[in-house]
């Protein structure tokens, strides 16, 4: 859990957009639906009569729970992945996979110039990009495919100090 | 396959994979920021895989295994 300083407060927390997201969740549905074609293969095949229909069930059930679980690891790691964006400091939360997790951050004193990129055609639609934050003395720090780009830049430069 | 043998391959399955959704659990309790609006999709994933697991016991019952 994140700690705040006394009167610190968040102002926005900003998620990778959905679209990240859907595209892996989708990939691994469609293996799943795709793998289904089986069933009706082993039925015309008379596989799947008379008392193997129970342990097909079983099996499909654990194979359901499977799926079930690497959807939910996908969806915690993108959900984890965050930015907080407080009075005080932006903080950088890297979950790149379920137990490996990064924490940094910079203090919004520091900040020099904030940039907002949307790249290409999709973003554009989906309205989503990129905050490229230039800080004194530091590499640049990039937000990368967020939603609510704009309003993360007005809030970053209106705390700036 | 003897029951019992099926039994331990199921409880180490069954064990290792709630070890996985009690870290999924653990992760959205500890980090998720308090009334954060999609705090319901991890209860919708545990009331998911519990009723899932039940099935899955049940149906374990019904395997022609010898004893």
């Amino acid at each position: 859990m994140i700690s705040l300083r006394p009167n610190e407060k968040i102002l926005i927390v900003l998620h990778r957009h959905w679209i990240v997201v859907v595209a892996k969740i989708a990939t691994i549905i469609f293996i799943f639906l795709f793998s289904l074609i089986i069933i009706p293969v082993l039925i015309s095949m008379d596989f799947l009569t008379g008392e193997l229909v129970g342990p097909a069930l079983f099996f499909f059930v654990v194979y359901l729970m499977i799926i079930l679980l690497m959807i939910f690891i996908i969806w915690i790691n993108y959900y984890l992945d965050s930015w907080i964006i407080t009075t005080e400091r932006v903080i950088d939360i890297d979950q790149k996979s379920l137990f490996y997790r990064e924490v940094s951050e910079f203090m919004l004193d520091r900040v020099e110039d904030v940039t907002v990129e949307v790249p290409g055609m999709l973003a554009t639609f989906l309205r989503y990009g990129n905050i490229r934050i230039q800080t004194a003395g530091e590499k640049p720090f990039t937000i990368r495919d967020v939603s609510c780009i704009y309003d993360a830049k007005r809030i970053i430069l209106e705390n700036t100090r | 396959m003897s029951f019992w043998v099926a039994l331990l391959v199921y409880l180490l399955f069954m064990g290792g994979y709630w070890f996985f959704v009690w870290s999924i659990h653990w992760h959205a309790r500890e980090y998720i920021l308090p009334r954060d609006p999609s705090s319901w999709v991890t209860d919708i994933f545990l009331a998911s895989v519990a009723v899932l697991s039940v099935v899955s016991l049940g149906l374990f019952f019904t395997l022609p295994l010898m004893f």
